[in-house]
């Protein structure tokens, strides 16, 4: 299968001396086209840092690091944007709405912010496809935590991103909330092969996704296909023992 | 969209920044509004020659600016026919307008006068009054530069409004006046040109209106409203600048997360500084707009004003022109955008990955370009502050050295604010620790952890306090020290002063010095020029005193020489001539005339600029005495020359004043229209700071909604809340409050090493404490207010549901 987001010798480290901290030592990692990846570690593993990185937010000290084709390492902060805002969604813990503007206004500002004209019918469509028709003109504090996070989810994929990072989506929402967030997550792959890399501490929100990558000290070490929660949980303990 | 919806949000953001600007702008208007009516005053006919078809005047070049008509071509002109000699002199009805001039009768007939009741003075001891000023047949004393006389009214000509004239027989006016002023020929313009031959000016038509007294004296009016007004003008400039900047700044810092998600969504550095500039703009021409409108309807009172409190003249009024209101709305628009500039550059490094922290701590708040930026105004304010006591100490005294100096220091320290305020809350954080209490520790860590927000919300406040501390306590620390010099080199017991008259007379000042037991020195200013060793011309201003007892009336600060036992043709001149005990010295007067005389003695240049005495003989003839300093001889009894020489100056135009009283009133009324123009300048200052005061807590309170909540919930009392919100505030105006001290004490160094060098004596430095504390509560109170009401009505009053 292809390999939509790929890591090569990726290397990060923060601060310097005998302060310094690596996040990532020399990861090399390749992610599916329309695979739901799930990135799991205990704190400081390196899992959002990967995901900064991967993500173009982040500039590696080495390594290359490629999106749908293009290497963007070499690529300046201008041309990182562009491509982040061709290629990539975002969705955070925190949901990071504007909050001076509607929830159809949100899902419309990266088209706006890439000069592109807005189809009013595509940002409905959107909205409808998270479960908001009708609350189109409501601002982020007259709706609901999980409410936020559709939007969220909404504006990161009405541009049909190659790949959507998501980093403990569900990690202020209640269970309830948490398991309908994931099933939207979930379906997005299932109808329209959309690629997703989640960053999560949640057993159960691991194991909708297609693969678990294991993370400790700054890189990959195992990987579990098709998980369950059981099993998730099973390798997060034996993980944590072995740091102990 | 995102500018519009900003704007819905942020209202509160960007109210002050609009006030500031609306009141800029119209500022701004009304002042170009009143300086385009200085630039060009109404056109007027000419007066004092209405009826001459054509006047000769002197030339006026220096040196000799004073020197009236030569004969020669007086003579030349009495040879072309009818002419009529002009002299414009002092005379002055004893208790009449100290501005009264005395005139020939038969110039009279050139202007608008017209005999009312009597005839023309025929004899020597007859005049004629304008009505208003006596009856027929009165006696009365008159005033001249010489001795007061008695004349005797025969004749009431009409008033004129430019001038307060007495009309004298042409004979009399030639004996008290010998210099001839200006003729007025009846003979051909051609003629007269050719006979004159270039040596006098030759007026016809409306260029008469040239030789007006009230031209000058409106223009000279006009100079003191031009330069009170620009400098409103500039520092509103300035301080909108200011305020816009910093407000701008305070809604990058607080809005860092906003900014950050953007770009994590997929917008540019340069979108996000596209979208603080274009809000910025929308706010310039918005306010540009409503500021011109306001400023129009401002310039006529405005205009007014000035002429209540005597900075223009009666007939002064502003036009309504079209370029100060295109230029107010250009620089209104330019300012907004400037100042935003720094706040869009420094949202354009917001990185995205700043979207996913959750802590409110800031990036590093000093910047690589904030500190070049403070180093290179601060650097341009210490060279302002050090050269001039190091090189050129004059300059620190001079206002359009000191106030620049002072606003570069103010900006400097602004810059380099989130770098102070560390310092500072970690020594509050000291005493607060101690204290145990979570007020202090919450106050003073949010005041850290947000130094960027706390240096911009302070900004205001060192802006006002630091321009109230530094100007007010540098007029007054020159004012003091001046007369501090100025008393310490009278050691005289009584000093005479003009009394409702502009001088006193010298047969006056020679009656004085006869009376026995006394020891007097006459003082008069007068100027004469002089040539440098580069060939150039120097004016120079003089005193022309008594020699003889200059010693024993006046302490002067001698540096070489002497001056007991000066000579006629010695001089005294000051540090500032570079000339050395013993040089000669070639000084031309203002009649045309030159004296040779010799350095007696040096004196310092002192914070007055003690300038050059010189013999009361080479003053030019009609020279009034400004001051007569007395002393009682060695042996006289102080008590019968005190009734000596107040019988002596009973009713004749002076007033004697003990030194003392004289001191005093030299330290109260020192300077008044400098310190009333300062006082317009910083009251503008202050309007802008409360409005940028008042906006910056109300955003800051709408925005700290969240962390008081969260307090709350942690088991605050609404006291405590309170107290936090208020504190926090207060913590902004001393921050504000120590950094303006900091200027001051800087400025003061400065300006205090410059008077040293000057007068050699310890400067009188005053603090201007009173104004200063006065401006801090004012800021202090309306923080407080304004952090209170808005803390009451988000934290502890209703949850409206779309604060936002």
């Amino acid at each position: 299968m292809d390999e939509i987001v790929r890591l090569r010798s990726v290397c990060r480290t923060y601060g310097a001396g005998t302060g310094a901290v690596t996040a990532l030592a020399d990861v090399s990692i390749g992610f599916a086209a329309g695979a739901f990846t799930a990135i799991m570690g205990p704190s400081g593993s390196g899992k959002s840092t990967l995901l900064q990185c991967a993500a173009g937010l982040e500039r590696p000290d080495s390594g290359m690091i490629w999106i749908a084709g293009t290497e963007l390492t070499r690529l300046n902060e201008r041309r990182r944007t562009l491509l982040r805002r061709a290629h990539v969604g975002f969705v955070f813990q925190s949901f990071n709405l504007l909050p001076s503007l509607t929830a159809e206004q949100n899902v419309g500002l990266p088209a706006r912010l890439a000069g592109r004209r807005v189809s009013r019918t595509d940002i409905r469509s959107a909205l409808r496809e998270v479960g908001l028709a009708g609350r189109e003109h409501r601002y982020p504090t007259e709706l609901s935590g999980g409410q936020q996070q559709r939007v969220a989810i909404a504006r990161a994929v009405v541009n049909r991103p190659s790949v959507l990072f998501a980093d403990e989506p569900t990690g202020a929402l209640d269970s309830q909330t948490s398991r309908d967030v994931l099933s939207m997550l979930r379906a997005l792959v299932d109808t329209r092969g959309q690629t997703i890399i989640m960053v999560t501490h949640d057993p159960i929100a691991a194991a909708r996704a297609d693969r678990v990558v294991f993370f400790a000290d700054g890189r990959p070490i195992e990987e579990l296909v098709d998980p369950t929660s059981g099993s998730v949980l099973d390798h997060m303990t034996r993980l944590e023992a072995a740091a102990c | 969209m995102l500018v519009r919806q900003s704007f819905r949000v942020r209202w509160a953001t960007y109210a002050s920044a609009m006030l500031a600007l609306v009141l800029g702008v119209a500022l701004v208007t009304a002042t170009g509004d009143v300086l385009a009516g200085t630039f060009s005053p109404p056109h007027r006919a000419p007066q004092r020659y209405a009826h001459a078809p054509v006047v000769v005047s002197p030339l006026n070049k220096p040196p000799a600016t004073d020197a009236g008509l030569p004969a020669a071509v007086v003579t030349e002109l009495a040879a072309l026919g009818t002419e009529t000699v002009d002299r414009i002199f002092y005379a002055q009805i004893v208790d009449g307008p100290s501005d009264q001039i005395g005139r020939p009768w038969s110039a009279a007939a050139a202007g608008p006068y017209r005999l009312l009741a009597g005839r023309a003075p025929a004899s020597d001891d007859e005049i004629v009054v304008p009505t208003g000023d006596g009856h027929v047949g009165d006696q009365v004393r008159v005033f001249t530069a010489g001795d007061a006389r008695s004349f005797r009214v025969v004749g009431i000509a009409s008033a004129a409004s430019f001038e307060h004239a007495l009309f004298f027989s042409d004979h009399e006016a030639a004996v008290l006046c010998p210099r001839v002023d200006a003729v007025i020929s009846m003979a051909p313009v051609a003629a007269v040109r050719a006979a004159v031959a270039g040596t006098a000016s030759v007026r016809a038509g409306s260029a008469r209106r040239s030789l007006d007294p009230d031209l000058g004296r409106d223009t000279e009016a006009l100079v003191a409203a031009n330069s009170l007004v620009g400098t409103a003008g500039g520092v509103a400039i300035f301080v909108s600048l200011f305020v816009v900047a910093s407000t701008f700044a305070y809604g990058v810092a607080r809005r860092r997360r906003e900014l950050a998600l953007l770009r994590m969504i997929g917008a540019t550095s340069r979108q996000i500084s596209r979208q603080v500039l274009a809000e910025a703009a929308v706010l310039g021409v918005g306010s540009a707009v409503l500021g011109n409108l306001l400023g129009r309807a401002l310039s006529p009172p405005m205009a007014q004003w000035l002429v209540r409190q005597g900075f223009a003249p009666s007939w002064f009024a502003a036009p309504a022109s079209v370029v100060p209101s295109v230029i107010a709305i250009v620089v209104g628009i330019a300012t907004a955008i400037l100042g935003a500039w720094a706040a869009a550059r420094r949202a354009a490094r917001v990185r995205p990955t700043e979207a996913l922290r959750e802590s409110g701590l800031e990036a590093r708040p000093m910047t690589v370009p904030r500190w070049l930026g403070a180093i290179a105004v601060g650097g341009g304010a210490l060279a302002m502050l050090v050269l001039p006591p190091l090189s050129s100490p004059n300059d620190a005294l001079n206002r359009k050295h000191y106030v620049p100096m002072t606003m570069l220091l103010v900006v400097a320290l602004a810059l380099l604010a989130p770098a102070i305020i560390a310092p500072i809350t970690r020594a509050f954080g000291r005493v607060v620790d101690r204290s145990r209490r979570a007020v202090g520790l919450l106050v003073n860590q949010s005041a850290r952890a947000a130094s960027a927000q706390t240096a911009a919300a302070a900004a205001p406040v060192l802006l006002t306090v630091g321009l109230a501390a530094c100007l007010l306590s540098t007029t007054d620390t020159i004012d003091q020290t001046r007369a501090a010099e100025s008393q310490a080199q009278v050691i005289s017991h009584y000093i005479v002063v003009p009394d409702g008259t502009p001088g006193i007379g010298m047969a006056e000042v020679d009656r004085l010095r006869a009376v026995p037991g006394l020891v007097a020195c006459a003082s008069a200013p007068m100027v004469a020029f002089h040539v440098e060793d580069g060939g150039s011309l120097i004016r120079r201003d003089l005193q022309a005193v008594d020699f003889d007892a200059l010693a024993q009336v006046t302490h002067l600060p001698i540096v070489a020489g002497s001056v007991t036992g000066l000579e006629p043709n010695d001089i005294v001149v000051d540090q500032d001539w570079g000339r050395k005990v013993g040089d000669p010295v070639t000084l031309w007067r203002t009649d045309g005339s030159t004296v040779s005389l010799r350095v007696a003695a040096v004196i310092r240049t002192g914070a007055n600029g003690n300038g050059a005495y010189v013999a009361r003989q080479w003053a030019p003839s009609g020279t009034l005495a400004s001051q007569v300093l007395v002393n009682p001889s060695p042996r006289a009894d102080p008590a019968t020359v005190s009734d000596a020489l107040h019988r002596a100056t009973a009713a004749s135009g002076v007033a004697v004043e003990s030194t003392a009283d004289w001191a005093r009133s030299l330290r109260t009324h020192s300077n008044a229209v400098t310190r009333s123009g300062l006082r317009v300048v910083l009251g503008i200052a202050l309007l802008y700071s409360l409005l940028s005061l008042a906006g910056t807590m109300l955003m800051a309170a709408q925005e700290r909604r969240g962390s008081l909540r969260m307090l709350r919930l942690a088991g605050a009392t609404s006291g405590q809340l309170l107290r936090i919100a208020g504190a926090e505030s207060l913590a902004v105006v001393a921050v504000g409050f120590i950094m303006a001290a900091a200027a001051q004490a800087l400025t003061l160094a400065g300006l205090g090493s410059a008077l040293v060098r000057l007068s050699g004596a310890r400067p009188e430095i005053v603090l201007a404490w009173r104004p200063t504390l006065e401006v801090t509560l004012v800021c202090a109170v309306v923080t407080v207010l304004t952090t209170l009401v808005s803390a009451t009505v988000h934290v502890l009053g209703r949850e409206h549901p779309r604060t936002g």
